[in-house]
Protein backbone atom coordinates (compact mmCIF):
# COMPACT_ATOMS: atom_id res chain seq x y z
CA UNK A 1 0.00 0.00 0.00
CA UNK A 2 1.61 3.20 -1.13
CA UNK A 3 -0.20 5.68 1.12
CA UNK A 4 -1.76 5.75 4.55
CA UNK A 5 -4.82 7.81 3.69
CA UNK A 6 -7.33 7.16 0.98
CA UNK A 7 -10.11 9.52 -0.01
CA UNK A 8 -13.39 8.03 -1.07
CA UNK A 9 -15.98 10.03 -2.92
CA UNK A 10 -19.44 8.55 -2.43
CA UNK A 11 -22.03 8.84 -5.14
CA UNK A 12 -25.70 7.98 -5.37
CA UNK A 13 -26.91 7.26 -8.85
CA UNK A 14 -23.89 8.97 -10.42
CA UNK A 15 -24.22 12.19 -8.41
CA UNK A 16 -21.63 13.29 -5.87
CA UNK A 17 -23.02 12.63 -2.41
CA UNK A 18 -20.29 13.09 0.20
CA UNK A 19 -16.65 12.17 0.70
CA UNK A 20 -14.66 10.58 3.47
CA UNK A 21 -11.02 9.88 4.23
CA UNK A 22 -9.86 6.53 5.59
CA UNK A 23 -6.62 5.54 7.22
CA UNK A 24 -4.82 2.27 6.78
CA UNK A 25 -6.48 0.50 9.68
CA UNK A 26 -9.98 1.53 8.68
CA UNK A 27 -9.40 0.25 5.17
CA UNK A 28 -8.28 -3.11 6.49
CA UNK A 29 -10.92 -3.49 9.17
CA UNK A 30 -14.03 -2.23 7.39
CA UNK A 31 -16.13 -4.21 5.00
CA UNK A 32 -17.61 -2.37 2.06
CA UNK A 33 -21.12 -3.32 3.15
CA UNK A 34 -20.71 -1.90 6.66
CA UNK A 35 -19.17 1.22 5.29
CA UNK A 36 -21.86 2.15 2.82
CA UNK A 37 -24.59 1.35 5.32
CA UNK A 38 -22.97 3.44 8.08
CA UNK A 39 -22.53 6.38 5.76
CA UNK A 40 -26.14 6.29 4.60
CA UNK A 41 -25.44 5.39 1.00
CA UNK A 42 -28.04 2.66 0.92
CA UNK A 43 -30.71 4.47 2.93
CA UNK A 44 -34.09 3.81 1.37
CA UNK A 45 -32.71 1.43 -1.23
CA UNK A 46 -33.84 -2.16 -1.35
CA UNK A 47 -32.21 -3.25 -4.62
CA UNK A 48 -28.98 -1.60 -5.60
CA UNK A 49 -25.57 -2.16 -7.15
CA UNK A 50 -22.25 -0.79 -5.94
CA UNK A 51 -19.54 0.25 -8.38
CA UNK A 52 -15.98 1.14 -7.41
CA UNK A 53 -13.21 2.78 -9.41
CA UNK A 54 -10.14 4.95 -8.94
CA UNK A 55 -11.03 8.59 -9.52
CA UNK A 56 -8.65 8.92 -12.45
CA UNK A 57 -9.83 5.78 -14.20
CA UNK A 58 -12.85 5.00 -16.34
CA UNK A 59 -12.89 1.29 -15.63
CA UNK A 60 -15.22 0.28 -12.82
CA UNK A 61 -15.80 -2.93 -10.97
CA UNK A 62 -19.16 -4.07 -9.67
CA UNK A 63 -18.69 -4.88 -5.99
CA UNK A 64 -20.75 -8.05 -5.83
CA UNK A 65 -19.75 -9.19 -2.37
CA UNK A 66 -20.34 -6.46 0.16
CA UNK A 67 -18.77 -8.56 2.92
CA UNK A 68 -15.33 -8.17 1.36
CA UNK A 69 -12.93 -5.86 3.17
CA UNK A 70 -12.56 -2.36 1.79
CA UNK A 71 -8.91 -3.15 1.20
CA UNK A 72 -9.62 -6.05 -1.12
CA UNK A 73 -12.31 -4.10 -3.00
CA UNK A 74 -10.05 -1.11 -3.59
CA UNK A 75 -7.21 -3.39 -4.61
CA UNK A 76 -9.43 -5.09 -7.17
CA UNK A 77 -10.58 -1.74 -8.51
CA UNK A 78 -7.02 -0.44 -8.90
CA UNK A 79 -5.42 -0.97 -12.25
CA UNK A 80 -2.11 -2.05 -10.74
CA UNK A 81 -3.39 -3.60 -7.51
CA UNK A 82 -1.94 -0.77 -5.44
CA UNK A 83 -4.19 1.30 -3.21
CA UNK A 84 -3.50 5.01 -3.56
CA UNK A 85 -5.20 8.34 -4.18
CA UNK A 86 -8.94 8.76 -4.46
CA UNK A 87 -11.71 6.34 -5.29
CA UNK A 88 -15.31 6.64 -6.25
CA UNK A 89 -17.92 4.37 -4.69
CA UNK A 90 -21.24 4.70 -6.48
CA UNK A 91 -24.44 3.15 -5.18
CA UNK A 92 -27.18 3.09 -7.75
CA UNK A 93 -30.37 1.33 -8.71
CA UNK A 94 -31.78 0.01 -11.93
CA UNK A 95 -34.41 2.05 -13.78
CA UNK A 96 -37.14 0.18 -15.58
CA UNK A 97 -40.70 0.73 -16.57
CA UNK A 98 -43.67 -0.73 -18.38
CA UNK B 1 -25.53 29.24 36.32
CA UNK B 2 -27.51 31.98 34.64
CA UNK B 3 -25.08 32.13 31.76
CA UNK B 4 -25.35 28.41 31.25
CA UNK B 5 -29.12 28.66 31.04
CA UNK B 6 -28.99 31.43 28.46
CA UNK B 7 -26.63 29.36 26.35
CA UNK B 8 -28.88 26.38 26.62
CA UNK B 9 -31.89 28.40 25.52
CA UNK B 10 -30.11 29.79 22.50
CA UNK B 11 -28.83 26.42 21.51
CA UNK B 12 -32.23 24.85 21.81
CA UNK B 13 -34.11 27.49 19.86
CA UNK B 14 -33.60 26.01 16.38
CA UNK B 15 -35.17 22.80 17.55
CA UNK B 16 -38.21 24.58 18.86
CA UNK B 17 -38.90 26.08 15.46
CA UNK B 18 -39.42 22.57 14.15
CA UNK B 19 -42.15 21.81 16.69
CA UNK B 20 -45.54 21.99 15.01
CA UNK B 21 -47.56 25.01 15.97
CA UNK B 22 -51.29 24.52 16.06
CA UNK B 23 -53.77 27.37 15.98
CA UNK B 24 -57.41 26.72 16.62
CA UNK B 25 -59.91 28.99 15.11
CA UNK B 26 -63.66 28.62 14.70
CA UNK B 27 -64.44 30.06 11.30
CA UNK B 28 -68.13 29.49 10.98
CA UNK B 29 -70.95 27.26 12.09
CA UNK B 30 -70.84 24.02 10.18
CA UNK B 31 -73.20 21.10 10.33
CA UNK B 32 -71.46 18.66 8.10
CA UNK B 33 -68.01 17.25 7.55
CA UNK B 34 -68.53 17.71 3.81
CA UNK B 35 -68.18 21.47 4.00
CA UNK B 36 -65.60 23.10 1.78
CA UNK B 37 -62.25 23.63 3.42
CA UNK B 38 -59.87 26.01 1.79
CA UNK B 39 -56.35 24.66 1.87
CA UNK B 40 -53.37 26.94 2.10
CA UNK B 41 -51.08 23.95 1.68
CA UNK B 42 -50.98 22.87 -1.91
CA UNK B 43 -50.38 19.44 -3.36
CA UNK B 44 -47.19 18.92 -5.37
CA UNK B 45 -47.24 20.40 -8.83
CA UNK B 46 -45.12 19.63 -11.88
CA UNK B 47 -44.04 22.50 -14.09
CA UNK B 48 -42.54 21.81 -17.51
CA UNK B 49 -40.58 24.50 -19.29
CA UNK B 50 -41.36 25.17 -22.94
CA UNK B 51 -37.80 24.23 -23.80
CA UNK B 52 -38.16 20.92 -21.97
CA UNK B 53 -41.37 20.13 -23.87
CA UNK B 54 -39.76 21.02 -27.18
CA UNK B 55 -36.64 18.95 -26.54
CA UNK B 56 -38.51 15.87 -25.29
CA UNK B 57 -40.87 16.07 -28.27
CA UNK B 58 -37.93 16.20 -30.64
CA UNK B 59 -36.28 13.20 -28.97
CA UNK B 60 -39.48 11.17 -29.04
CA UNK B 61 -40.24 12.02 -32.68
CA UNK B 62 -36.77 11.02 -33.73
CA UNK B 63 -36.95 7.87 -31.63
CA UNK B 64 -40.16 6.85 -33.42
CA UNK B 65 -38.59 7.39 -36.80
CA UNK B 66 -35.51 5.35 -35.90
CA UNK B 67 -36.77 2.62 -33.59
CA UNK B 68 -40.51 2.53 -34.24
CA UNK B 69 -43.39 2.45 -31.79
CA UNK B 70 -41.57 1.20 -28.71
CA UNK B 71 -41.25 2.56 -25.20
CA UNK B 72 -38.56 5.15 -24.61
CA UNK B 73 -37.26 6.87 -21.52
CA UNK B 74 -35.49 10.08 -20.49
CA UNK B 75 -34.17 11.19 -17.11
CA UNK B 76 -35.47 14.56 -15.96
CA UNK B 77 -33.35 17.19 -14.26
CA UNK B 78 -34.40 20.51 -12.81
CA UNK B 79 -35.08 22.16 -9.49
CA UNK B 80 -37.55 21.79 -6.65
CA UNK B 81 -38.90 24.76 -4.74
CA UNK B 82 -41.61 24.24 -2.15
CA UNK B 83 -44.37 22.13 -3.69
CA UNK B 84 -43.25 22.60 -7.25
CA UNK B 85 -41.03 20.39 -9.36
CA UNK B 86 -39.53 22.37 -12.21
CA UNK B 87 -38.55 20.11 -15.12
CA UNK B 88 -35.90 22.02 -17.04
CA UNK B 89 -33.88 19.53 -19.05
CA UNK B 90 -33.74 15.85 -19.91
CA UNK B 91 -30.95 13.31 -20.28
CA UNK B 92 -30.81 10.33 -22.58
CA UNK B 93 -29.59 7.19 -20.82
CA UNK B 94 -28.31 4.01 -22.43
CA UNK B 95 -31.46 1.92 -22.38
CA UNK B 96 -32.84 -1.33 -23.66
CA UNK B 97 -36.23 -0.53 -25.11
CA UNK B 98 -38.91 -2.83 -26.36
CA UNK B 99 -42.61 -2.96 -26.81
CA UNK B 100 -44.26 -2.04 -23.51
CA UNK B 101 -41.16 -1.98 -21.34
CA UNK B 102 -37.65 -0.57 -20.98
CA UNK B 103 -34.61 -1.15 -18.83
CA UNK B 104 -31.74 1.12 -17.80
CA UNK B 105 -28.89 -0.66 -16.03
CA UNK B 106 -27.59 0.65 -12.71
CA UNK B 107 -24.29 1.61 -14.24
CA UNK B 108 -25.85 3.32 -17.25
CA UNK B 109 -28.19 5.31 -15.04
CA UNK B 110 -25.22 6.42 -12.93
CA UNK B 111 -23.17 7.32 -16.01
CA UNK B 112 -25.99 9.37 -17.44
CA UNK B 113 -26.25 11.47 -14.26
CA UNK B 114 -22.48 11.65 -13.92
CA UNK B 115 -22.20 13.15 -17.39
CA UNK B 116 -24.82 15.72 -16.46
CA UNK B 117 -22.97 16.62 -13.29
CA UNK B 118 -19.73 17.15 -15.19
CA UNK B 119 -21.32 19.17 -17.98
CA UNK B 120 -21.27 22.92 -17.37
CA UNK B 121 -24.70 23.32 -18.96
CA UNK B 122 -26.41 20.85 -16.65
CA UNK B 123 -24.30 20.97 -13.49
CA UNK B 124 -26.74 23.27 -11.70
CA UNK B 125 -29.64 20.89 -12.31
CA UNK B 126 -30.55 18.04 -9.98
CA UNK B 127 -32.31 14.81 -10.76
CA UNK B 128 -36.00 15.53 -10.18
CA UNK B 129 -37.78 12.77 -12.05
CA UNK B 130 -38.07 10.48 -15.00
CA UNK B 131 -40.29 10.36 -18.04
CA UNK B 132 -41.21 7.55 -20.34
CA UNK B 133 -43.43 7.04 -23.33
CA UNK B 134 -45.96 4.27 -23.68
CA UNK B 135 -46.13 2.75 -27.14
CA UNK B 136 -49.77 3.63 -27.76
CA UNK B 137 -51.79 6.80 -27.74
CA UNK B 138 -54.33 7.98 -25.21
CA UNK B 139 -53.84 9.09 -21.63
CA UNK B 140 -51.48 6.62 -19.97
CA UNK B 141 -51.84 5.07 -16.55
CA UNK B 142 -48.89 3.86 -14.46
CA UNK B 143 -48.40 0.11 -14.20
CA UNK B 144 -47.23 -1.56 -10.98
CA UNK B 145 -43.74 -1.70 -12.51
CA UNK B 146 -43.89 2.06 -13.05
CA UNK B 147 -44.98 2.63 -9.47
CA UNK B 148 -42.25 0.45 -8.05
CA UNK B 149 -39.74 2.15 -10.28
CA UNK B 150 -40.81 5.63 -9.17
CA UNK B 151 -40.27 4.64 -5.59
CA UNK B 152 -36.87 3.10 -6.32
CA UNK B 153 -35.60 6.19 -8.13
CA UNK B 154 -37.15 8.59 -5.62
CA UNK B 155 -35.31 6.70 -2.87
CA UNK B 156 -32.08 6.81 -4.83
CA UNK B 157 -32.14 10.55 -5.47
CA UNK B 158 -34.01 12.03 -2.52
CA UNK B 159 -30.85 13.29 -0.77
CA UNK B 160 -30.34 15.75 -3.65
CA UNK B 161 -33.83 17.17 -3.60
CA UNK B 162 -34.38 18.04 0.02
CA UNK B 163 -36.06 21.38 0.32
CA UNK B 164 -37.27 23.24 3.40
CA UNK B 165 -40.45 25.23 3.35
CA UNK B 166 -43.07 26.61 5.70
CA UNK B 167 -46.56 25.33 5.22
CA UNK B 168 -49.85 26.40 6.69
CA UNK B 169 -52.94 24.44 5.91
CA UNK B 170 -56.44 23.91 7.08
CA UNK B 171 -56.86 20.39 8.34
CA UNK B 172 -59.90 18.54 7.19
CA UNK B 173 -61.77 16.45 9.77
CA UNK B 174 -61.97 12.94 8.44
CA UNK B 175 -63.99 11.20 11.11
CA UNK B 176 -66.25 12.01 14.02
CA UNK B 177 -67.81 9.99 16.77
CA UNK B 178 -71.56 9.38 16.45
CA UNK B 179 -72.23 11.97 19.13
CA UNK B 180 -69.99 14.41 17.34
CA UNK B 181 -67.92 14.86 20.48
CA UNK B 182 -64.68 13.54 19.05
CA UNK B 183 -63.38 14.84 15.74
CA UNK B 184 -60.27 13.37 14.17
CA UNK B 185 -57.85 15.39 12.11
CA UNK B 186 -55.12 14.00 9.93
CA UNK B 187 -51.81 15.78 9.38
CA UNK B 188 -50.34 13.08 7.18
CA UNK B 189 -50.21 9.29 6.89
CA UNK B 190 -48.60 8.83 10.30
CA UNK B 191 -49.71 11.87 12.29
CA UNK B 192 -53.23 12.61 13.41
CA UNK B 193 -54.95 13.96 16.45
CA UNK B 194 -58.36 13.97 18.08
CA UNK B 195 -60.33 17.02 19.08
CA UNK B 196 -62.46 16.42 22.15
CA UNK B 197 -65.43 18.57 23.04
CA UNK B 198 -67.21 18.83 26.34
CA UNK B 199 -70.67 18.85 24.82
CA UNK B 200 -72.25 18.51 21.43
CA UNK B 201 -72.16 21.63 19.34
CA UNK B 202 -73.40 22.22 15.85
CA UNK B 203 -70.15 23.50 14.43
CA UNK B 204 -66.88 21.81 13.69
CA UNK B 205 -63.75 23.83 14.42
CA UNK B 206 -61.48 24.51 11.51
CA UNK B 207 -57.88 23.94 12.42
CA UNK B 208 -54.94 25.76 10.98
CA UNK B 209 -51.78 23.73 11.04
CA UNK B 210 -48.40 25.36 10.57
CA UNK B 211 -45.14 23.49 10.20
CA UNK B 212 -41.68 23.89 8.80
CA UNK B 213 -41.19 20.84 6.68
CA UNK B 214 -38.19 19.26 5.05
CA UNK B 215 -38.95 17.10 2.10
CA UNK B 216 -37.88 15.79 -1.28
CA UNK B 217 -40.10 15.32 -4.30
CA UNK B 218 -39.71 13.04 -7.30
CA UNK B 219 -41.80 13.29 -10.48
CA UNK B 220 -42.73 10.38 -12.70
CA UNK B 221 -44.13 11.45 -16.05
CA UNK B 222 -45.76 9.07 -18.50
CA UNK B 223 -46.47 10.27 -22.01
CA UNK B 224 -48.60 8.67 -24.72
CA UNK B 225 -46.76 7.28 -27.74
CA UNK B 226 -47.03 10.51 -29.74
CA UNK B 227 -45.43 12.54 -26.91
CA UNK B 228 -48.46 14.79 -26.45
CA UNK B 229 -47.74 16.93 -23.39
CA UNK B 230 -51.44 17.63 -22.86
CA UNK B 231 -52.01 13.96 -22.07
CA UNK B 232 -49.06 13.45 -19.75
CA UNK B 233 -49.79 11.59 -16.52
CA UNK B 234 -47.75 12.76 -13.56
CA UNK B 235 -47.30 11.20 -10.16
CA UNK B 236 -45.04 12.38 -7.38
CA UNK B 237 -43.26 10.47 -4.64
CA UNK B 238 -42.72 12.61 -1.57
CA UNK B 239 -40.14 11.97 1.16
CA UNK B 240 -41.20 14.05 4.11
CA UNK B 241 -38.89 14.36 7.09
CA UNK B 242 -40.78 14.47 10.35
CA UNK B 243 -39.46 16.56 13.27
CA UNK B 244 -37.78 13.52 14.79
CA UNK B 245 -35.97 12.90 11.44
CA UNK B 246 -38.06 9.89 10.52
CA UNK B 247 -39.07 9.83 6.89
CA UNK B 248 -42.63 9.48 5.73
CA UNK B 249 -42.99 8.42 2.09
CA UNK B 250 -46.16 9.32 0.28
CA UNK B 251 -47.25 8.89 -3.31
CA UNK B 252 -49.44 11.47 -5.08
CA UNK B 253 -51.26 10.39 -8.22
CA UNK B 254 -52.83 12.54 -10.94
CA UNK B 255 -50.62 15.48 -10.06
CA UNK B 256 -51.34 18.75 -11.83
CA UNK B 257 -48.91 19.39 -14.68
CA UNK B 258 -48.54 22.76 -16.36
CA UNK B 259 -46.28 24.22 -19.03
CA UNK B 260 -44.68 27.59 -18.30
CA UNK B 261 -42.72 29.80 -20.64
CA UNK B 262 -38.96 29.79 -20.21
CA UNK B 263 -39.09 33.43 -19.12
CA UNK B 264 -41.58 32.71 -16.35
CA UNK B 265 -39.54 29.79 -15.04
CA UNK B 266 -36.37 31.88 -15.12
CA UNK B 267 -38.21 34.49 -13.03
CA UNK B 268 -39.54 31.91 -10.55
CA UNK B 269 -36.19 30.16 -10.15
CA UNK B 270 -34.26 33.44 -10.26
CA UNK B 271 -31.94 32.00 -12.85
CA UNK B 272 -30.72 33.71 -16.00
CA UNK B 273 -32.85 32.82 -19.01
CA UNK B 274 -29.86 31.11 -20.67
CA UNK B 275 -30.07 28.35 -18.07
CA UNK B 276 -33.70 27.61 -18.94
CA UNK B 277 -33.79 28.24 -22.66
CA UNK B 278 -32.16 25.05 -23.89
CA UNK B 279 -29.93 25.23 -26.89
CA UNK B 280 -29.26 21.79 -28.19
CA UNK B 281 -27.71 20.48 -31.32
CA UNK B 282 -30.32 18.40 -33.11
CA UNK B 283 -27.67 16.32 -34.85
CA UNK B 284 -26.08 15.39 -31.53
CA UNK B 285 -29.48 14.41 -30.12
CA UNK B 286 -30.23 12.33 -33.20
CA UNK B 287 -26.91 10.57 -32.84
CA UNK B 288 -27.61 9.88 -29.15
CA UNK B 289 -31.07 8.51 -29.92
CA UNK B 290 -29.63 6.15 -32.50
CA UNK B 291 -26.70 5.11 -30.30
CA UNK B 292 -28.08 4.93 -26.78
CA UNK B 293 -31.41 3.18 -27.25
CA UNK B 294 -31.10 -0.52 -27.95
CA UNK B 295 -34.28 -2.11 -29.28
CA UNK B 296 -35.14 -5.50 -27.90
CA UNK B 297 -37.99 -6.75 -29.95
CA UNK B 298 -38.86 -4.60 -32.88
CA UNK B 299 -41.46 -2.74 -34.80
CA UNK B 300 -42.95 -3.99 -37.99
CA UNK B 301 -44.59 -1.63 -40.39
CA UNK B 302 -46.37 -3.00 -43.47
CA UNK B 303 -45.43 0.23 -45.22
CA UNK B 304 -41.76 -0.47 -44.75
CA UNK B 305 -40.16 -2.40 -47.62
CA UNK B 306 -37.70 -4.10 -45.29
CA UNK B 307 -40.37 -5.09 -42.83
CA UNK B 308 -38.62 -8.26 -41.74
CA UNK B 309 -37.38 -6.65 -38.56
CA UNK B 310 -38.04 -8.68 -35.55
CA UNK B 311 -36.88 -9.33 -32.05
CA UNK B 312 -37.47 -11.53 -29.04
CA UNK B 313 -39.56 -11.23 -25.93
CA UNK B 314 -38.94 -13.89 -23.33
CA UNK B 315 -37.02 -15.89 -25.94
CA UNK B 316 -39.97 -15.92 -28.31
CA UNK B 317 -39.62 -14.33 -31.73
CA UNK B 318 -41.97 -11.41 -32.00
CA UNK B 319 -43.23 -9.37 -34.88
CA UNK B 320 -44.91 -6.10 -34.12
CA UNK B 321 -47.38 -4.73 -36.59
CA UNK B 322 -48.57 -1.17 -36.51
CA UNK B 323 -51.12 0.20 -38.89
CA UNK B 324 -51.33 3.99 -39.14
CA UNK B 325 -55.13 3.70 -39.13
CA UNK B 326 -55.10 1.96 -35.77
CA UNK B 327 -53.69 3.60 -32.71
CA UNK B 328 -52.48 0.37 -31.20
CA UNK B 329 -49.82 -2.08 -32.26
CA UNK B 330 -50.40 -5.81 -32.52
CA UNK B 331 -47.78 -8.31 -31.48
CA UNK B 332 -47.59 -11.74 -32.96
CA UNK B 333 -45.42 -14.36 -31.36
CA UNK B 334 -44.86 -18.08 -31.76
CA UNK B 335 -45.70 -20.38 -28.89
CA UNK B 336 -43.56 -23.45 -28.39
CA UNK B 337 -43.66 -26.19 -25.82
CA UNK B 338 -40.66 -26.95 -23.63
CA UNK B 339 -39.11 -29.13 -26.35
CA UNK B 340 -39.41 -26.43 -28.94
CA UNK B 341 -42.30 -27.98 -30.82
CA UNK B 342 -44.67 -25.62 -32.45
CA UNK B 343 -47.89 -25.12 -30.57
CA UNK B 344 -49.35 -22.14 -32.35
CA UNK B 345 -49.28 -18.41 -32.27
CA UNK B 346 -50.13 -15.89 -29.67
CA UNK B 347 -51.43 -12.44 -30.37
CA UNK B 348 -51.05 -9.58 -28.02
CA UNK B 349 -52.66 -6.22 -28.22
CA UNK B 350 -53.05 -3.31 -25.87
CA UNK B 351 -56.22 -2.07 -27.48
CA UNK B 352 -59.33 -1.91 -25.34
CA UNK B 353 -61.00 -4.37 -27.74
CA UNK B 354 -57.99 -6.61 -27.59
CA UNK B 355 -60.08 -9.68 -26.84
CA UNK B 356 -62.00 -9.21 -30.07
CA UNK B 357 -58.83 -8.57 -32.02
CA UNK B 358 -57.06 -11.50 -30.44
CA UNK B 359 -59.99 -13.81 -31.13
CA UNK B 360 -60.08 -12.74 -34.74
CA UNK B 361 -56.37 -13.19 -35.16
CA UNK B 362 -56.39 -16.54 -33.41
CA UNK B 363 -59.08 -17.80 -35.72
CA UNK B 364 -57.28 -16.47 -38.76
CA UNK B 365 -54.01 -17.97 -37.60
CA UNK B 366 -55.53 -21.41 -37.31
CA UNK B 367 -56.57 -21.16 -40.92
CA UNK B 368 -53.37 -19.68 -42.22
CA UNK B 369 -51.24 -22.13 -40.30
CA UNK B 370 -52.91 -24.90 -42.26
CA UNK B 371 -52.18 -22.82 -45.34
CA UNK B 372 -55.75 -23.24 -46.51
CA UNK B 373 -58.62 -20.88 -46.03
CA UNK B 374 -61.55 -22.89 -44.73
CA UNK B 375 -64.98 -22.16 -46.15
CA UNK B 376 -66.52 -21.79 -42.74
CA UNK B 377 -64.25 -18.93 -41.82
CA UNK B 378 -66.08 -15.69 -41.58
CA UNK B 379 -64.42 -12.33 -41.69
CA UNK B 380 -66.45 -9.16 -41.73
CA UNK B 381 -65.89 -6.61 -44.43
CA UNK B 382 -64.51 -3.77 -42.39
CA UNK B 383 -61.22 -2.33 -43.51
CA UNK B 384 -59.64 -2.99 -40.16
CA UNK B 385 -60.33 -6.69 -40.29
CA UNK B 386 -58.92 -7.02 -43.78
CA UNK B 387 -55.82 -5.15 -42.83
CA UNK B 388 -55.42 -7.20 -39.70
CA UNK B 389 -55.65 -10.36 -41.75
CA UNK B 390 -53.11 -9.09 -44.27
CA UNK B 391 -50.73 -8.11 -41.52
CA UNK B 392 -51.27 -11.41 -39.82
CA UNK B 393 -50.36 -13.35 -42.94
CA UNK B 394 -47.16 -11.39 -43.26
CA UNK B 395 -46.39 -11.78 -39.59
CA UNK B 396 -46.95 -15.51 -39.63
CA UNK B 397 -44.80 -15.83 -42.71
CA UNK B 398 -41.96 -14.05 -40.93
CA UNK B 399 -42.43 -16.17 -37.85
CA UNK B 400 -42.36 -19.37 -39.83
CA UNK B 401 -39.13 -18.32 -41.47
CA UNK B 402 -37.66 -17.47 -38.10
CA UNK B 403 -38.70 -20.52 -36.19
CA UNK B 404 -39.12 -23.39 -38.54
CA UNK B 405 -37.07 -22.55 -41.59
Amino acid sequence: MSTNNVNIQYRRGGRDYRSRTFNLNEIRESTLGNLIREDGLTTGLRDFEVYVRPQDSESEIAADNLENSLESVLRSASNDGEISGSYIVDVTAVHRGA
Amino acid sequence: MTVRLVEATLWMSPRFTAVPEIKLKVLKMQNSLKSNHSTVFREPKVVLSESFVRKTKFIRAHFLSVHGMLESVVEVVGKIIGNTIFCVDCLIPEATVSYSNFHVDDLDLARCQEEAEKDENTRHLFPVGEAHYHPWDGKPTPSWVDKENSLRLANLYHPFNIDESNIIRVLKPYKTSPENLIIRYKIDAVRKFWFLRQEEKKFIPQIYYAEKIKRALWASLIYPGNGDSDLVTASVVEHRYLPDEKVNIERHDEVETVIFSDEKIAELLRWPIEKINLRYDEEILEEQVARKYHPFGSFYSPQSPDFARYGCVNNHPVVVWQDPNLNYPILVTADNDSEGHKQGFRFLSQHSNRHDVAALLREAAALIDGEEIQGSFYLDNTTDSKEILTALKESVRVLKKLRWA
